[in-house]
């Protein structure tokens, strides 16, 4: 198989064109294959393309919450494989305890950096494949 | 930074990470230490450098070099360690032998802390299970700058993303302002002590478990040997030794056997 055969996929969904490019430099680094959405309806359509393997959102996108985007994804034939990871500033504790409720597999705060990233993605099974 | 303190810290990081920084880069590694400096409450990486040539001990080597090459302690660092530690370890100390005295842990060269309220967490949780059992934790650093870190217990938000689960930052964690602190009831199972391992008199045993994780390498063979000498000293018979990942002891020391099957834990030989 091709290396790019091996690249996991993931989508970030966030409003912010610098917020997504700072997660695609570090994604790629990575080695990760990078899709972006500014808005929640493109992140959906994209997912219904393919599921990614890891999907990064925030809290919300254009005046416009995750939750409804969170529920259409799992609703998704392959909807329940996909690692969610809210990349979010919103930092308070009761935001990561409704993230979680929301069916987050992490959360990220922002700033972030590689290091979070990778840590935060070893833990999900994410990065196991650089190995094989 | 004046050109042979430079030098000198491209000469440590060589020693004991085998990178080789370029002359170029200092800028990038001046920044560490004014980062490193301001922990130890100096004015600058020039006072931190004479701290260092000095002698004033290996645990301030190893906090240069990891803040230079990025590889500064985290959260379960190393994560298969710690589940290694509370799935493996945990189950031969039963609250049936345990009776007569608590599970005693000693962290040597403990840092800021991470390691040990790492630690803390795992003892936390695994005695809320076993109603009457005990548990000590010790943790020593030589800097005393590090100890009142430790002891503050108090993390920036990219600490506490490094390597610790969000489930245990809500369960263990309040934030204070723009920080993160650990809550008063887990620091307050931690007794923090200022100690030179090769020259103070370990703490209080028999001790269980000894983590002493990435800092032997920074001692020379003979402080290395002394050291481990201490802790064969503390731990009880059959007591466990973490080292880090890379780290061995010399097959000389009669008193540690490897345990199998398992890198860098080392089990103190029947007395």
């Amino acid at each position: 198989m091709s290396a790019k055969g091996l690249m996991k996929n993931c989508l970030v969904v966030d409003d912010s064109a610098l917020s997504r490019t700072v997660a695609r430099k570090i994604l790629e680094d990575m080695n990760f294959r990078v899709c972006e959405a500014s808005n929640f309806g493109q992140g959906l359509k994209l997912c219904e393309i393919t599921v990614p393997d890891v999907v990064m959102v925030e809290w919300e996108a254009r005046g416009t919450s995750v939750l409804p985007f969170l529920a259409a994804l799992r609703s998704l034939a392959d909807g329940r494989r996909a690692a969610v990871v809210f990349c979010t500033s919103r930092t308070a504790r009761h935001d990561i305890v409704q993230g979680l409720a929301a069916g987050a597999d992490d959360y990220v705060m922002k700033p972030f950096d590689s290091d979070v990233l990778r840590s935060k993605f070893e833990r999900l099974g994410l990065l196991r494949e650089e190995i094989a | 930074m004046k050109a042979e303190d430079i030098e000198f810290v491209r000469e440590l990081v060589h020693r004991y990470t085998g990178q080789r920084l370029g002359r170029d880069k200092a800028y990038l590694f001046e920044s560490s230490l004014v980062a490193v400096a301001r922990r130890h409450e100096l004015d600058s990486p020039d006072e931190l450098v004479a701290l260092i040539q000095a002698r004033r001990g290996p645990s301030l080597v190893r906090e240069v070099t990891e803040a230079i090459t990025g590889k500064e302690s985290s959260f379960f660092r190393d994560f298969a360690v710690f589940e290694f530690f509370r799935t493996a370890v945990l189950p031969r100390f039963t609250p049936q032998e345990r009776a007569a005295r608590p599970f005693r842990l000693w962290c040597a060269a403990c840092g800021s802390g991470a390691e040990t309220y790492s630690l803390a967490m795992i003892l936390a949780d695994w005695a809320r299970g076993l109603p009457g059992w005990n548990y000590e934790i010790v943790a020593t650093d030589i800097s005393t700058g590090a100890i009142e870190k430790a002891k503050a217990g108090l993390y920036s938000q990219f600490e506490i993303q490094r390597g610790l689960p969000v489930d245990l930052l809500l369960k263990y964690f309040r934030k204070f302002r723009e920080v993160w602190q650990v809550d008063a009831s887990l620091r307050a199972r931690v007794t923090f002590l200022q100690h030179d391992l090769r020259t103070d008199q370990p703490p209080e045993g028999p001790i269980d478990v000894v983590f002493c994780r990435y800092v032997l390498t920074f001692f020379k063979p003979s402080a290395k040997a002394k050291a481990l000498a201490r802790i064969a000293e503390a731990l009880a018979d059959g007591g466990m030794l973490f080292l880090g990942a890379n780290e061995r002891i010399p097959e000389k020391l009669e008193r540690f056997e490897p345990l199998p099957g398992v890198r860098s834990v080392y089990r103190r030989r029947h007395r």
